[in-house]
């Protein structure tokens, strides 16, 4: 519930359907077929309430209305053959005769064309006209009785009915079903079909029984039997085809099912089982975060993992240790994290010793109904190996009991409780080297080797959801701590009670090692389904009706119908009107536009500044264009520019995207209203010349590009773990100046003013046996108050449509100024792009001044970026020279959500050794990037990143160029279209 | 959904210092108004059309306005349809909460057996609710509630309707009519024990006019989930 004022603009929509409701005299639906005129479902669903009404009949089950449509039977018989051929396919797996009879049950089921309706109720489907679908003449209403029972679907294709119950889940009427026939039989998953035609899978076992749905009366449930092994994916498309029949206990359902002689039976209420299963609701595993940040229990990690998208921070004291970790979850099998460790009886300098150290986690085994999930994971690797251990660890669920066993190497092995298991192929993983050098290698020397422990746990969920008690078996027994730190230990067990204060927030207390406090808090969240409604945003003007493709369509009171009607000249004379539209489309998107043009029956909008979610804003530029063009105009093409250069184009089919938005499509009728063009480059020029010369195509509204913007804010830096302290910060004021010079060139700059920050503690420079391009960082940040860490000209060329150059000079970044350009590759709707950049560079003053040092080089690189289409990740490759002059690869993977999130991972390794390199041994970090839109309620077009790097070295690193070509063209990716908030 | 913006504030705020772009300080800017905006003030400040009929509805004590769509009619009597934007669509019969669409918690097709004659109730009274409630789907949930007359305003109610001798007038309403009594309902059994537990409390401040009318009302959705109503614009006018 938000802003009312945007109750306001409904109003009038209310009034029109109000009095259209009034109005209903149309003759009824009975509760049998009925054939229906050309109207929206809300109305007919309308005429049906008041003809029963009249009947004195008030019973409805909208849930349970069915939509047939024959336009969907060719899909659907595809679907039915395609099932057919699986379960013929199955016939083989020594069930013969259950299989036959699904198959004959499945044959004798007809070909419907049901439509899911997402919403039934005629007045929410009157204000949501997106949910309401226009019904054709051929289309069949069916409208029934509320049903009383919850049928299932069993595996020799029998029907086992039972009447419907509130606080019950599909576990008790499958179970209940199973008893019935007698066979000591169980099943772990279920396939609930609602009465609308939902489709959801949920777990009805205690190690896989989660929160879900109960039923509606007139649900069915296909539970196959563990006996059986029928395949989740033909479940699926059994329980999809089902769905088209319509609710159970259906007179017309029913009618189907007896003509395909299956057999059935009804079964009365339990009343004991009813009330033990409403005690025993499904509820989630809760996976929470350990001491060390990764998934686990206190101590001791387990094999559950969070969803992909997550993010924690997670601080835990047990003395003498602290810890500060931070996790990602970028896919649903993988984890990983970096953690600060303070060891508080030890010292650094003029601080605690603080260790730097990054986990990974890998689940290899998800959990099913005999065996458990596995996970291997890796503690502190490739760092100082001061915490570093390696495990393999499995967890069974067991209803509200989590039961977790592993066995720990290194670290998580100290207790050295059995003999290495790995030592039966080698005596070498008897001894692990502890010589971890600079820190930063993959130690496969050390990796699983030495001393073996066992460990584990129970995780108990108690009766209140929010509280959760853990106890564990550790498998270190502290008698073996780096830098003979040895904890006494009084006992082998830890335990603790994880509170959730909220659904971000979890507070762990406990006891470890039988004489030790622990405190810990997390703070987490879905990053992937994070959002902000746009409450400062207009609201979107509503999509009217229109009959495009006519010329003939008047509307009185829009402004389009003059242009519409008459000729060019007209519409040239109307053109200050279109200055409207751009300023609508401007305070709708956030973005800008240059001008429109008018070109037979398109539309083309130029768009000089764009970003975000293109796919929401791009909904509320065609509402406002939708309002303002003429009927005869079917066609907008929405062109993206970048000072002056075309970077992409979108298409719009503007009676697809209108129908889209005003009723509920049919699935066989859903096509995509706006696709990527790839003619964006041609089209800009032929455009160009038509403007000039055929009286067809012009431009109907402009607005001045400004060559000029900047703007006033604050910056914010830091560095973490150094030697001189934890956190050293910076905040400053920060101007930031752009001037558009040419078609494609301009001149941009940053100055900042340091206001606040704890520099005069920031003495130490560190070594480096390389050229120093980085580690001169503490003279960077502290030598001026007044810095100008940029200013650059550059100019873009689009060579074509898939080939972009860009050329700049001037003070690159704080460290290097020079010259340098970038070439890149990148098709439209291609997987692959392929990027080339060259640079001669100088040094910079300290200052950060209009000064040089004496350094120069010459840097540059080959980029292979390649989107993987797999799970949307992005890997790029990069192969080059670096400032110090090591030549090497760089690879960089990372994850983009749906709402743009990005977390990823880079790691460059040259031919700097690591005695070279220094501490770290390569260059390695970790990225969490987001976009401003997840976080305002107004768009924005910028993005945020939080970089972790362990240190900053000098070796492999690259020129920080301020314009990438890639991100330049990103409205090229082929996904741009499909990022949107966290909700949808 | 304002709560989640002030939670989220001092994370915008110190993810803002990281950039000196323009675009994001005006972004920033405007969540912060939106964040700290008083509704109360919202409310009162609107323009409102005296064409249609307003609705003051609050969600955990946030308020919105919501406008009469439709008034449909039923054998139990009319069902006012209320729109609101986000979208959420409220149905109130006889002044009771019967449906809703697009809060978090949703009943549908409240069903009450023999409904409480208000201007007979002198004592606790039993009834029998049935109900749908989603998302869950939660279908043929059974309820037992009491129905007490109170001798005093609740905790809950208005502010206005706290003070003695005063009563809320909606704009277009007669002023001259009858007090107002104060009902609470409470749910003593249902098909479930945890449903049981909950209580769903609800208030009712009942006009008692010949044909009582219900003026403003309370109901928990859930046991940490409610709303409240009353027609707006409303003004104190004394008895």
């Amino acid at each position: 519930m938000t802003n009312f004022l945007r109750v306001s603009t409904f109003s009038l929509g209310c009034a029109l359907l109000m009095s259209q409701a009034a109005n209903a005299q149309t003759p009824p639906l009975s509760s049998e077929e009925s054939s229906v005129s050309l109207k929206r479902l809300s109305d007919t669903l309308l005429e049906e309430i008041s003809a029963r009404q009249l009947r004195k009949e008030t019973d409805i089950f909208f849930l349970g209305i069915i939509w047939n449509s024959p336009a969907e039977i060719p899909f659907q018989t595809k679907q039915k053959a395609h099932l057919l051929q699986q379960l013929e396919a199955l016939s083989d797996n020594g069930k013969v005769e259950q299989i036959q009879a699904l198959q004959r049950l499945v044959k004798a089921l007809p070909i419907t064309g049901r439509v899911v309706l997402p919403e039934q109720d005629p007045r929410w489907l009157q204000a949501n006209p997106k949910l309401d679908p226009v019904l054709t003449p051929n289309d069949k209403i069916i409208v029934s009785d509320t049903p009383t029972t919850v049928s299932v679907l069993q595996d020799d294709g029998s029907i086992c009915t039972l009447p419907h119950a509130h606080g019950v889940e599909a576990e008790y009427y499958v179970k209940q079903c199973l008893q019935h026939a007698g066979k000591g039989k169980t099943a772990d998953w279920a396939w609930v079909v609602q009465a609308n035609g939902e489709v959801r899978q949920v777990g009805i076992a205690l190690w896989n029984r989660s929160k879900q749905d109960q039923l509606s009366p007139g649900a069915w449930i296909w539970a196959p039997t563990r006996q059986l092994n029928f395949p989740s994916e033909v479940s699926e498309e059994l329980a999809n085809f089902i769905a088209t029949q319509g609710p159970s206990g259906n007179l017309a359902t029913e009618k189907h099912f007896n003509a395909s002689s299956a057999s059935s039976k009804q079964l009365p209420s339990n009343a004991d089982a009813l009330a033990e299963s409403r005690k025993q609701q499904g509820r989630d595993l809760q996976p929470t975060a350990g001491d060390w940040g990764t998934i686990g229990l206190l101590q001791t990690p387990t094999a559950r993992m969070e969803e992909a998208g997550h993010l924690s921070y997670t601080y835990s004291n047990t003395y003498p240790y602290t810890r500060n970790n931070i996790f990602l979850q970028p896919l649903d099998w993988l984890e990983f994290g970096f953690r600060y460790t303070n060891i508080s009886n030890r010292s650094y300098g003029p601080q605690s010793y603080k260790d730097k150290s990054i986990d990974a986690k890998f689940r290899i085994l998800k959990e099913s109904a005999y065996l458990p999930e596995l996970a291997l994971g890796f503690r502190d690797v490739a760092g100082t190996g001061y915490f570093s251990g390696e495990y393999i660890v499995a967890n069974k669920r067991m209803g509200n009991f989590d039961l977790s066993l592993g066995l720990g190497w290194g670290y998580l092995g100290k207790a050295d409780t059995i003999k290495n298991p790995l030592s039966l192929f080698s005596s070498r993983f008897n001894t692990r080297s502890n010589n971890y050098g600079q820190g930063g290698k993959l130690s496969t020397d050390s990796y699983f080797h030495g001393s073996t422990a066992f460990f584990g746990g129970i995780q108990y969920q108690t009766p209140w959801d929010s509280l959760l008690l853990k106890l564990e078996l550790d498998g270190n027994d502290y008698q073996k701590e780096p830098s003979a730190n040895n904890q006494k230990r009084s006992s082998p067990l830890n335990i603790g009670a994880v509170y959730r204060f909220s659904p971000n927030i979890d507070i762990s207390l406990g006891l470890e090692r039988g004489n030790k406090a622990l405190l810990g808090v997390s703070l987490h969240a879905q990053m992937d389904k994070h959002f902000i409604p746009k409450v400062s945003m207009p609201k979107p003007v509503p999509v009217a009706i229109k009959p495009i493709g006519s010329s003939e369509f008047k509307d009185a009171t829009s402004q389009v119908s003059a242009l519409a009607t008459t000729n060019i000249t007209t519409a040239a004379t109307a053109q200050p009107s279109y200055r409207n539209t751009i300023d609508d489309i401007e305070s709708q998107t956030n973005w800008r536009i240059r001008e429109i043009r008018h070109q037979n029956t398109t539309w083309l909008i130029i768009v000089t500044k764009d970003g975000g979610y293109y796919h929401e804003r791009l909904d509320r530029m065609i509402g406002v264009l939708h309002r303002d063009a003429p009927t005869d105009i079917t066609h907008f093409r929405i062109r993206y520019e970048s000072y002056g250069v075309v970077t992409a184009e979108h298409a719009v089919d503007r009676k697809e995207w209108m129908q889209q938005q005003t009723r509920l499509m049919r699935p066989s009728e859903e096509k995509k209203a706006i696709t990527l063009e790839s003619e964006a480059s041609s089209n800009s020029d032929s455009i160009a010349q038509e403007s000039s010369t055929t009286p067809s195509s012009q431009v109907i509204a402009s607005k001045p590009t400004k060559r000029f913007d900047g703007g006033l804010g604050i910056s914010y830096s830091h560095t973490l773990g150094g030697p001189d302290g934890f956190l050293l910060y910076n905040i400053a004021a920060e101007a930031t100046a752009k001037v558009n010079l040419w078609k494609g060139a301009f001149v941009s700059g940053v100055v900042d003013a340091r206001l606040i920050d704890n520099y005069d503690k920031f003495r130490t420079t560190g070594t480096s046996n390389l050229p120093r391009v980085r580690t001169y960082l503490r003279e960077y940040l502290t030598t001026s108050r007044y810095t100008m860490p940029r200013l650059q000209a550059t100019q873009l060329v689009k060579l074509s449509d898939s080939q972009f150059v860009s050329a700049y000079g001037g003070y690159l970044e704080t460290m290097f100024a020079g010259v340098g350009g970038e070439y890149l590759w990148r098709p439209n709707n291609s997987r692959l792009a392929i990027g080339i950049d060259a640079n001669k560079v100088q040094q910079r003053a300290f200052e950060q001044n209009f000064d040089l040092r004496d350094y120069k080089t010459t840097t540059g690189h080959v980029t292979a970026y390649w989107d993987t289409g797999w799970q949307d990740i992005l890997a790029t490759v990069s192969a080059g020279k670096y400032l110090a002059g090591d030549k090497g690869v760089t690879v960089d993977i990372r994850k983009t959500f749906k709402n743009g999130v990005t977390m990823g991972v880079f790691a460059t390794k040259t031919n700097a050794s690591a005695q070279q390199f220094g501490e770290g041994s390569f260059n390695k970090g970790i990225y969490l990037t987001f976009p401003f839109d997840l976080l305002l309620t107004s768009y924005s077009d910028t993005k945020g990143t939080i970089l972790w790097t362990p240190l900053t070295r000098d070796g492999g690193a690259k020129l920080n160029r301020s314009v990438n070509l890639y991100d330049y063209t990103r409205v090229k990716d082929p996904n741009a279209l499909e990022f949107k908030a966290g909700n949808n | 959904m304002l709560s989640k913006l002030n939670r989220c504030l001092v994370f915008i705020a110190g993810i803002a210092l990281t950039t000196g772009c323009s675009t994001v300080w005006q972004s920033t800017y405007e969540t912060s108004v939106a964040a700290f905006k008083n509704p109360e003030k919202l409310l009162t400040e609107a323009k409102l059309d005296s064409h249609y009929r307003y609705l003051r509805f609050e969600v955990n004590q946030h308020p919105v306005l919501l406008i009469l769509g439709f008034v449909d009619v039923h054998p139990e009597g009319p069902v006012e349809v209320w729109y609101g934007g986000d979208p959420v669509m409220v149905k109130l019969q006889n002044g009771r909460y019967v449906a809703s669409k697009g809060l978090q918690t949703n009943w549908q097709d409240v069903h009450i057996d023999q409904v409480p004659d208000f201007a007979s109730l002198n004592q606790p009274q039993r009834y029998l609710r049935t109900r749908q409630q989603a998302p869950g789907a939660e279908f043929g949930i059974r309820e037992t509630v009491v129905i007490t007359p109170l001798n005093q305003a609740p905790d809950i109610a208005p502010k206005l309707l706290k003070e003695p001798n005063i009563r809320l007038v909606a704009s277009g309403d007669n002023v001259d009519v009858a007090p107002i009594r104060w009902f609470s309902e409470v749910v003593v059994s249902a098909s479930t024990a945890t449903m049981s537990k909950a209580k769903l409390p609800a208030f009712y401040a009942v006009e008692m006019a010949s044909k009582p009318k219900i003026i403003f009302g309370y109901q928990c959705l859930k046991a940490d989930y409610c709303i409240s109503w009353q027609a707006w614009p409303a003004t104190a006018a004394a008895k």
